[in-house]
Parts: C-alpha cells; sequence; structure tokens
C-alpha cells in the first residue's frame, strides 16, 4: 500500500465512488504518495479518470478520505487546489484570445498575483514550446498546440501536485518527448501524477506504478517490480499464421509480430504454451498486460495477490 | 495475397432491411433514444411541472379574481369536457411558443457533439432523420398536452360545474387545434436547429416573433371578415373549411354561431381573450358540451400537421451542409479567426494591474472579438438615435442595445459549460467567486456602455430616465447571470427579455427607460437584488464543496 520512504503528501483512505445510485467505479483504494511521478495505468472503464476527478477536488468521494498533507480535500479543497495543476482529458479553451492572453485569464482565475504573471506564463509557454505563437488567436491553433496550451495553464502556480490525465493524446511523437522530459524535470519536489493508457509513457518517467482495474488498485509498487513478477512468465512461441487465432484464444500474448512465413508470439503464462515456446524478459508492456490478466482471474482481491 | 478477415461484419442470414421499413426502423430507434435523453433531464420535468400548474391555472374557480380564457365581454362556459378541452386548447397558443424553446437544439446537439458524424456516415436517409427528430419533439410537447388534459379532467371534478365527463369532447379540441399548432413549432424547431445563423441566441428571439406574426394571421383575418360583413358583404353559409395556424377564425366562427345565435345582444360574444387577467368573476356562463364543427373543417386542420410533415422533409437536403457548419462555441473560431480589436486591448489596458481586471478584460475580448462587421455597424444608428431622439426613440434605441448584446447576457454565466473550461477553472481556489465578480462587472459594463450615449443624453436632461436606464441596465446583467445559474440555460431569460421587449412595443413599460413614475425602476432594482440574491446562492452552493457527481 505505501509506496516509498518519503514523505506521504497524498494519502488515499478507503476511498469509494459511485455515479448517482450507480454502482461504484473506484471501490475500497488505498495509497499513500510522496513526491516523485506516479503512473496510473489501467484499461478503458478501470476508473483512472474519475480518480483524477477526486484527486483535482471535482468530484467528492462516496466514502473514506483523500488527505493532502494531513488536510481532507473534500472538506477543504482550497487547501489543495492553492497548489494544484490539473489537466483534464478533455478540456475546451476561449478561441477568442490568445495562447498568452488564455494563460493570463487562468493566472487571475487561479489567483497569481498580477504583478507576477507576466514573467510566469512567459516561463510556462517557453516550458511547452509555444512562445513563438503565443499572440496568435487560439481559434487558428491546431489540436497539439492546444493540448500544449493546456499543460501550461497546469503549470502556472508551480503545482505541488500535478493531475495530468492522458497529456500526450493528439501530441506528434516529437511533442511527446518533450512532454515526458519536461514531466521528468518538474518531478524534483511534487507529486506528479501521470494517467495514461500508454505504458511507453510511464516506463519513461515514472518511478513509482498504480495500475487499476475493474475500479480496484491490483498493483502499487516500482515498474521494476511489476516487471519482476512477471520473469519466468514470458514465453517467445513461433506458429504458423493459422494457428494465430486459437493461440489467442487460449493463451495471453501481449504481442504479435509476422516474421515472412511465420508469426513470432509473445505469450504470458506460467507454463509455456509449447515445448518449441522459449523463455524471454518481459517489458513493463508484458508486465502490465500480464497483470491484467491474472486480475481478471481473480477480480476480488487482486492487490494482495498480485502486488 | 488474401486473406480472410477474421471478423464477422454480418451476421449469416441476417439480411439489412430495406425501404421504407429500414427507414421506420431507424426513424423509430432515433425517436426513442432522443426521447429518452430528453425525458431524463430534471430541466424537463421542472418543464413538466410548470406546464401542469400552468394548464390548472387556467381553470380558476369563479371567485378566483382571474381569467385566463374568456369569450367577449368575460364570459366563460360551464366547466364541461368540452370547454374544458377547448381552453386548453387555446392554450396551444403558449405551449407552442414554450414547446419551441423546449424541445429545440436536439439536431443542433447532433452536430455539436459529433454525434451526426456517425449517423451521417450510415445508410440513413436523411428525411428519416428529421422525422424521427420532429416525432420526437411532437412526443415531447404530445406528452406535455396529454398532462394538461389530465389536469383539466381532475379540475371538472373538483369546479364540480359539470362532473360529466365526455373523454372524446375533452380530447377533441386538443387534437385538431392543438396538434397541428404544436406540429408547426416542432417543424420549425427542425429548421432553426438547420440554419446556422438560427441555432443560438439570434435564433431564440426570431422564433418569437416568428411566432407572433403567426398568431396575428388570425385576428387580421377575423378582422377582415367583419370589416367584409359590415360593407354588406353577406357572411359564407357554412364554416369555411381553412383556418389560420392557431385555428383562431376557426373558434370564433364556433362561438359566434353555436354560442351567440340565440343571443340578442352578440356583440357582447364578439372576440376573445387569451391571458385576460383580473375580472371579479366571469360576466356570464354558457353552456358548452359540445363542439360543433364539420368534418370538412377538421380534415381542413390536418392539412396544417400535413405543411409541417412536408416541412420537416424540405430541410432533408441541407442537413449534410448544415452538419458541416458547426457552431459549438468551442469550435467556433476555427473557421475563421476572430478580430484581435487592438483598440480594445488598448482601451482596457488598464485592467491588466489587477487579477479582477484581467478577467474582466478576458470577458470583454471573449465576447466581442468573435463579432461580425454588422454587428459593429449596428451601433452607429442606435449610438446616434441616443444622442439625438427624443427621450422615447432614446429608450427605445437603449433597448435595441442591449438586445444585439442579449447573448453575452444570457450565456456568460454558461460559458465555462459551453467552452469545455469548466474543469480548468474550478480547480481554482475561490475562483467561482472572482469570475462571478468578473462577469458581473463586464455585464453591467457591456450593459451600461450600450446605452452610453442615451444615458449621457439624459443625465441632465431626464434625471429619472437616467437612474430607469442604469437600474434596466443592471437588472439585465444580473438577471441573465442568475438565470443561466438557475437553469444552466440560456433560453428562460432570453424568452423573457424577448417578451418583454415586444410587450414594450404593446404598452408594457418593464423595458422602457423613459417610463413615467417610479413604478419600473423600483421594479427593477428589486429585481437587480433578487438576481443578486440568486447568484449568491448559486456560489455558496459551490462553495458547499465539490460536487458529488464529475
Amino acid at each position: 500500500m505505501t509506496k516509498t520512504s518519503s514523505p506521504a503528501w497524498l494519502v488515499l483512505d478507503d476511498v469509494s465512488f459511485a455515479y448517482g445510485r450507480g454502482p461504484a467505479v473506484n471501490q475500497s483504494l488505498n495509497l499513500t504518495l510522496g513526491p516523485g511521478i506516479v503512473g496510473l495505468l489501467g484499461p478503458n472503464g478501470a476508473g483512472k479518470s474519475t480518480l483524477m476527478r477526486m484527486l483535482a477536488t471535482l468530484a467528492r468521494p462516496r466514502s473514506g478520505r483523500i488527505l493532502w498533507r494531513g488536510t481532507d480535500i473534500a472538506r477543504e479543497p482550497d487547501a489543495l487546489r492553492a497548489t494544484l495543476g490539473y489537466l483534464p482529458q478533455d478540456f475546451g479553451v476561449y478561441p477568442a484570445l490568445s495562447a498568452r492572453e488564455f494563460l493570463s485569464f487562468l493566472a487571475a482565475v487561479k489567483g497569481l498575483p498580477p504583478r507576477a504573471t507576466a514573467d510566469r506564463v512567459d516561463e510556462c509557454l517557453a516550458l511547452v514550446g509555444l512562445h513563438d505563437v503565443a499572440d496568435r488567436a487560439l481559434a487558428s491553433c491546431s489540436g497539439g498546440m492546444r493540448q500544449r496550451v493546456g499543460i501550461a495553464q497546469a503549470l502556472l502556480n508551480d503545482p505541488q501536485l500535478l493531475v495530468v490525465d492522458e497529456p500526450t493524446v493528439g501530441l506528434d511523437p516529437a511533442e511527446r518527448l518533450r512532454f515526458r522530459h519536461l514531466l521528468t524535470e518538474l518531478a524534483g519536489e511534487r507529486l506528479v501524477l501521470l494517467s495514461t493508457h500508454i505504458v511507453s509513457d510511464v516506463e519513461a518517467s515514472a518511478a513509482a506504478l498504480v495500475v487499476l482495474q475493474g475500479g480496484r488498485i491490483v498493483f502499487d509498487g516500482t515498474p521494476a517490480a511489476l516487471v519482476a513478477a512477471a520473469r519466468g512468465r514470458a514465453w517467445d512461441w513461433t506458429i504458423m499464421p493459422s494457428h494465430l487465432a486459437t493461440a489467442r484464444k487460449n493463451f495471453v500474448v501481449s504481442q504479435s509480430m509476422h516474421l515472412g512465413e511465420v508469426v513470432q508470439l509473445r505469450v504470458l503464462g506460467e507454463q509455456p504454451p509449447s515445448v518449441t515456446a522459449v523463455p524471454a524478459e518481459p517489458s513493463l508492456e508484458d508486465a502490465y498486460t500480464d497483470l491484467l490478466a491474472r486480475a481478471a482471474r481473480t477480480p476480488r482481491s487482486p492487490a494482495q495477490a498480485v502486488a | 495475397m488474401s486473406a480472410a478477415l477474421p471478423v464477422a461484419i454480418a451476421a449469416p442470414g441476417a439480411a439489412p432491411t430495406r425501404g421504407l421499413a429500414h427507414a421506420r426502423h431507424i426513424a423509430g430507434a432515433l425517436c426513442i433514444a432522443d426521447l429518452r435523453q430528453r425525458v431524463r433531464s430534471g430541466r424537463f420535468r421542472v418543464v413538466a411541472l410548470a406546464i401542469v400548474v400552468a394548464g390548472w391555472w387556467c381553470l380558476p374557480r369563479l371567485d378566483a379574481g382571474y381569467m385566463i380564457v374568456a369569450i367577449g365581454d368575460h364570459h366563460r362556459g360551464f366547466y364541461s369536457s368540452a370547454w374544458i378541452g377547448m381552453v386548453l386548447a387555446m392554450m396551444s397558443l403558449l405551449w407552442g411558443l414554450v414547446g419551441f424553446y423546449l424541445v429545440r437544439g436536439t439536431v443542433q446537439r447532433d452536430f455539436e457533439t459529433r454525434v451526426w458524424q456517425l449517423l451521417g456516415t450510415t445508410s440513413m436517409r436523411r428525411g428519416a432523420y428529421l422525422l424521427a427528430k420532429w416525432a420526437s419533439h411532437m412526443a415531447v410537447m404530445g406528452g406535455l398536452l396529454c398532462a394538461t388534459l389530465a389536469v383539466g379532467l381532475v379540475a371538472q371534478w373538483v369546479r364540480a360545474e359539470d362532473r360529466h365527463v365526455d373523454l372524446w369532447e375533452l380530447v377533441k379540441p386538443s387534437l385538431f387545434i392543438a396538434m397541428p399548432t404544436l406540429a408547426f413549432s416542432a417543424m420549425l424547431a427542425i429548421w432553426f436547429d438547420v440554419i446556422p445563423v438560427l441555432r443560438r441566441t439570434a435564433g431564440n428571439v426570431a422564433f418569437f416573433f416568428v411566432w407572433i406574426g403567426l398568431l396575428t394571421a388570425g385576428p387580421a383575418a377575423i378582422d377582415h371578415e367583419r370589416h367584409a360583413r359590415a360593407a354588406g358583404v353577406p357572411a359564407p353559409a357554412e364554416q369555411p373549411w381553412t383556418s389560420d395556424l392557431p385555428a383562431m377564425r376557426m373558434m370564433q366562427w364556433s362561438i359566434e354561431h353555436q354560442i351567440a345565435r340565440g343571443l340578442p345582444d352578440k356583440t357582447r360574444l364578439e372576440g376573445f381573450c387569451i391571458g385576460c387577467g383580473g375580472v371579479d368573476a366571469p360576466a356570464a356562463r354558457f353552456v358548452w358540451t359540445h363542439w360543433e364543427v364539420r368534418p370538412a373543417v377538421l380534415w381542413g386542420r390536418m392539412l396544417w400537421l400535413a405543411a409541417a410533415i412536408v416541412g420537416v422533409l424540405l430541410a432533408a437536403p441541407l442537413l449534410d451542409w448544415a452538419g458541416a457548419r458547426v457552431a459549438a462555441p468551442a469550435a467556433a473560431g476555427r473557421r475563421s479567426a476572430p478580430r484581435p480589436l487592438r483598440w480594445l486591448r488598448a482601451l482596457l489596458q488598464p485592467l491588466q494591474g489587477s487579477a479582477l481586471g484581467v478577467l474582466v478584460a478576458a470577458e470583454v475580448f471573449v465576447v466581442l472579438r468573435p463579432r461580425p462587421l454588422w454587428w459593429w455597424a449596428a451601433w452607429l444608428p442606435l449610438w446616434a438615435v441616443q444622442l439625438f431622439a427624443p427621450r422615447h426613440a432614446v429608450a427605445l434605441a437603449m433597448l435595441g442595445g442591449w438586445t444585439l448584446l442579449l447573448d453575452v447576457f444570457s450565456r456568460s454565466g454558461l460559458r465555462d459549460r459551453e467552452h469545455g473550461t469548466l474543469d480548468l477553472v474550478s480547480t481554482a481556489p475561490g475562483s467561482q467567486r472572482r469570475l462571478l465578480w468578473a462577469r458581473v462587472i463586464a455585464g453591467v459594463g457591456l450593459a451600461g456602455f450600450a446605452a452610453a450615449p442615451g444615458l449621457l443624453h439624459e443625465a441632465f436632461a431626464h434625471p429619472a430616465m437616467f437612474a430607469t436606464a442604469c437600474a434596466m441596465a443592471a437588472s439585465i446583467a444580473l438577471w441573465g447571470l442568475a438565470s443561466a445559474a438557475a437553469t444552466r440555460s440560456s433560453r428562460p431569460f432570453e424568452l423573457v427579455f424577448i417578451a418583454l421587449a415586444y410587450a414594450n412595443t404593446q404598452g408594457l413599460p418593464w423595458l422602457d427607460a423613459a417610463a413615467r413614475g417610479n413604478g419600473v425602476v423600483l421594479a427593477h432594482l428589486a429585481a437587480a437584488g433578487l438576481a443578486a440574491a440568486i447568484l449568491v446562492l448559486s456560489l455558496r452552493a459551490d462553495r458547499q464543496g465539490m460536487p458529488r457527481t464529475p
């Protein structure tokens, strides 16, 4: 449950959430997080965005508490909001404003002192590489540029907690790389929560990893620990293409690649799928796929079983 | 090299439906989905409740002190099934207006949410899609009409003037008077979604005048017939099968020939009023247990229904064109860059020194930069009139200015929802309070700016008018925000504003800055106070903490 020996900044104490009277989206979440980058992984519908919204003070847990440096954020959201940067998965902008004007507007909304605003806006624009187009109306900006404006606005108040939900969606490979570097630079004395379904984003920047499935935490540890858990469970297996469908049906296949007349599979499991299969070193993606497959088989108490 | 796809794209043996059955299937599915989407909203329930209450209110007790529907010199029928049915059908003039604002926007929503991109790439016929939307509109309005009929039934029993229930006589007027009227309103709701310029505030304003135009056709025809008769032209032997949309001429004929034929003084039953207001008691009651009407006349009414359906189908060829012109606020600017308005930036530069000033300036930029040239040009005559014309024209020009800014007043409180910036601003401490202040200042400032030449002109010449205009500016700006906070829609405020503006031309001075006496200024001061209280309450609700559902 506890990630590292670093100080506990953010504590989730038996947190659950449901929409109205519907079924629980998040159940019994327990976490203790300190400074650093924490990757939040999970399949679609795992409850990642809902958890992010609770952490961003946009949704109140149905039960349990979320403590930011000892303060319950459901009772005193402003205690966290003053030091929170949030990049939602979907957001809009005012197309009539330029990037600089929009960021100045949001700086004022966040209550930044006006004298410091202009410099801070320039810094943030430079951080996301928008300095050259800062005065262009957002109406004429591409989706990727708008996404970078979103990243910049999250940094305006130099947040202690940075919550970013699918931040690299819409970015080209160069921008994605730039964003990963930016996250690493930012991670020093702050807690960055990076929610994504792109495993490589987490692999490149996160020191800690939380995996959600079916609204529950199924893993809480380091990426290396997750990979270690999958060691001895990954197999490379070469088969004929005509057997591919059967193999997919009977085994957990994390990768498949056509190599001329044959197909090479990465199969995950305790036993090799065939005597012709050879042991392989699992990647983080393999380990993640293996974890989800195991958790799906033990839906009630998966975290303890696999963490 | 070829390979069989391992994914079945159609169930073997399940031939897709074609032709009329296919269209009916799609239209049915669309209509049901649309209806579910609406009926599950809280706003629908509130409006339904309001209409049910209004239906009860239309059937007052004998000593209630007011009348809603009366014939001639405040006569009405005993509350029989037939008369109650007739009263509720007459109210369709109002339901058609309110219903438009309730049902419109579903086609627009499909465009803005990009659902249309999913639907438009299927084999669905455009006409079937629009007919489904129209049917959904009709189901909503018809459902509300049924609810008022149920209220009418209860009223008949409770009022106990005539407890003999005749369901056909109760329903008949609604079927032949109200439904064609509502069908036309539903058709216009489709057209107002399809034509890009009519999708938002401009359309809400325009519809009000279209509806008023449709309503005036009836009284005009009645007057014309009266003049013709006075000039010696004989009345037709039987009721004409044609009718105006709200069937006023038809109702007038029925009144004249069914009730008044036995009375010596027919002039006492000439005409009828809807929303008659305060009356001590009805002048007299008459027996109305059966609405006499020729079948040909009823078939004539069905022509309006057919016209509405044809009108819906006529919009089908425009659908793809309309779907490509998305007017969602977040996307509207993508087609053309807004004007930078450097003069405005220079004008607002002094505000940049404070956080609140930055917010106010951003509010003003957001609302003024996307304005087209004609909008700016319209201010020239309005301000010229405010500077040089007599006071009544000045008041009218001020009202014109506020109307030009109507979408600013009605939508400022909804901007974060409409632009998708709500999550960005909601996670900042105290952001709601700051934004509210900025919007109040920007709204009142723009309302004052719209009337600035007039205010300057009248400040010394007519201080009372100056005070009234200032109170109106504040009240309009605050009510726009309060209405948005309370209803999360721009339409209620737009409808009330434009109805009051129209009432201004009919002698009701609620938006007339030149009105004499203290009544109007006091009313606006009170209204501004009430609106401010609603805004404070909405802010308090936000302060209670985070919402439970995202």
